[in-house]
């Protein structure tokens, strides 16, 4: 049998009198890789970092392998998951491999000395050159930044990886090669995937299963395969791009 | 009926937001005490608010000391107390401007750019990349600067006072024709240990106040750019208006009573 990794139990969230999220219940298989699709302010963002717990879920439940997560104040759900970031979020005053080890620097499981091997490592799992340990995140391209993101994400081999819009203000090309590294990285860890994207090149790429939301509710589940064969009016239009539909912005 | 909804309105934000600042100074003040204690960050923050402030505060405090000793002059030619002008230099350096002044200036260059740097990290994401790096924030970026405020200051307002004696003494010394052994021994004789003290314990409390309103107003900025730029406003306006309230308090709980 399957284990679950992520279970989210009637998630609700709301800012003020403003809900986000009115009752999410997914469950993403060990192994599997998820991918949430949605518009603009269609809450994507927030159930991510409802999530991983850089936000507080107003109501319901989630859980990592089975075990309800409990919140802790200034600290993520789950110390072995890994995340990459819509911008990529690398800590400008250190250099690359600092970035990358960063994680285990801190929780102490590595030695300083050994932390510059693990970046080159992980620097030519992304494809990287050795060199670019050295230089400063602000040193870098975009996309260049998006892969020391995914290194840094994958440096603690993590059972849960959370990608925030991976492919956001990169070329096509870029784009394609961040695609390839999520989906070529999340096997070599052996890690389950969560994540948000309106990319629909980059939701083909990268998922094994789909869910689209829409104003706070999913409103479609299902397989990739199954995307292109779906009758949802909603799912139909936001792949297809058309501004005639159910959609209206 | 709109004017109370107002009033109920401002008041219920300026509730919530003194509850968000109390409970940032608490959990900020608790990791200060709780491992793991960030050495390396609080070298660099104490070199940065240290020594890297020290022209801007050497600057103030000479120009401080020669014009205070010249209209100390100004004044007291009046009713010949001429030879006061050491004590008055001394004591108001020491007891007020030496802290207040440094404390405004390092308001002024730490403040603003402690709100500016823990504002783009809020609005670069990079917090949040803290929080999934296990990585307590609050504690790697915010109470490291605090000690370092807390420590540095005095430190700073030690040599603004040296310095700004140093400048009232060239003033009165070159300019205005005392004699450079009475003026020091004038300045000795009078003051007291807990002079100087008093203006190191205000200027640990103005390092505090400094640096938590810039990681505050950093922490919780908002809204990209414009949002960093509001927080680095507000937090040299809030220190600026904090300290001269502090320094009154400090002052009457030290002096109010002789």
């Amino acid at each position: 049998m399957t284990n679950i990794a992520i279970e989210t139990k009637n998630i609700h969230k709301s800012f003020g009198d403003k809900k986000i999220l009115t009752g999410i219940d997914l469950k993403i298989k060990e192994g599997e890789s998820h991918v949430l699709i949605g518009g603009s302010g269609s809450g994507k963002s927030v159930l991510i970092k409802v999530i991983t717990g850089l936000l507080t879920a107003s109501r319901g439940e989630i859980c990592f392998f089975g075990t309800p997560i409990k919140y802790k104040k200034n600290k993520t759900n789950y110390d072995k998951l890994g995340m990459l970031f819509q911008s990529s979020a690398l800590f400008d005053s250190l250099p690359v491999w600092h970035n990358i080890a960063f994680g285990l620097i801190q929780a102490k499981t590595i030695q300083k000395k050994d932390a510059l091997e693990l970046a080159i490592e992980k620097l030519k799992m992304v494809g990287l050159d050795p060199d670019v340990a050295f230089k400063s995140p602000s040193e870098l391209s975009g996309g260049m930044q998006k892969r020391v993101g995914l290194a840094r994400a994958i440096a603690s081999n993590p059972k849960i990886l959370f990608f925030d819009e991976p492919t956001t203000g990169l070329d096509p090309i870029m784009a394609n090669v961040i695609n390839d590294l999520i989906v070529k990285c999340s096997k070599e860890v052996g890690a389950t995937t969560f994540s948000i994207t309106h990319d629909i090149n980059s939701m083909r790429i990268i998922a094994d299963k789909v869910s689209m939301l829409y104003q706070g509710k999913i409103i479609w589940q299902g397989d990739k395969s199954k995307l292109d064969t779906s009758s949802n009016k909603y799912l139909k239009q936001f792949i297809a791009g058309d501004l005639k539909g159910p959609i209206t912005f | 009926m709109i004017f109370l909804q107002h009033i109920g309105r401002t008041t219920l934000v300026f509730l919530r937001d003194t509850d968000k600042l109390f409970l940032f100074t608490v959990r900020s003040v608790i990791h200060i005490f709780t491992p793991p204690f960030y050495l390396r960050t609080l070298g660099q923050h104490m070199l940065n608010i240290g020594y890297f402030s020290l022209p801007v505060i050497g600057l103030t405090a000479i120009f401080t000391g020669m014009v205070l000793a010249l209209q100390s002059y100004t004044g007291f030619s009046r009713f010949s107390a001429e030879s006061a002008i050491a004590t008055v230099v001394v004591l108001s350096i020491t007891r007020e401007l030496g802290p207040v002044l440094a404390g405004l200036m390092v308001a002024g260059r730490i403040g603003a750019s402690m709100a500016a740097e823990i504002g783009t990290m809020r609005v670069t994401e990079q917090i949040d990349a803290l929080k999934t790096l296990s990585t307590n924030p609050l504690q790697y970026l915010v109470s490291p600067r605090i000690l370092a405020g807390i420590l540095m200051l005095p430190c700073l307002v030690l040599i603004a006072d040296i310095i700004g004696v140093f400048g009232g003494f060239i003033v009165s010394v070159y300019k205005l024709g005392f004699n450079a052994g009475s003026y020091l021994s004038l300045t000795w004789d009078y003051l007291e240990a807990f002079d100087v003290i008093s203006g190191l314990i205000k200027a640990a409390i103005f390092g505090f106040i400094i640096c938590l309103m810039g990681c505050y107003h950093g922490y919780y900025s908002t809204g990209g750019a414009q949002g960093v730029g509001k927080a680095t406003t507000n937090a040299v306006v809030s220190a600026s208006i904090l300290i001269l309230i502090a320094n009154y308090i400090s002052t009457g709980l030290m002096f109010g009573a002789s």
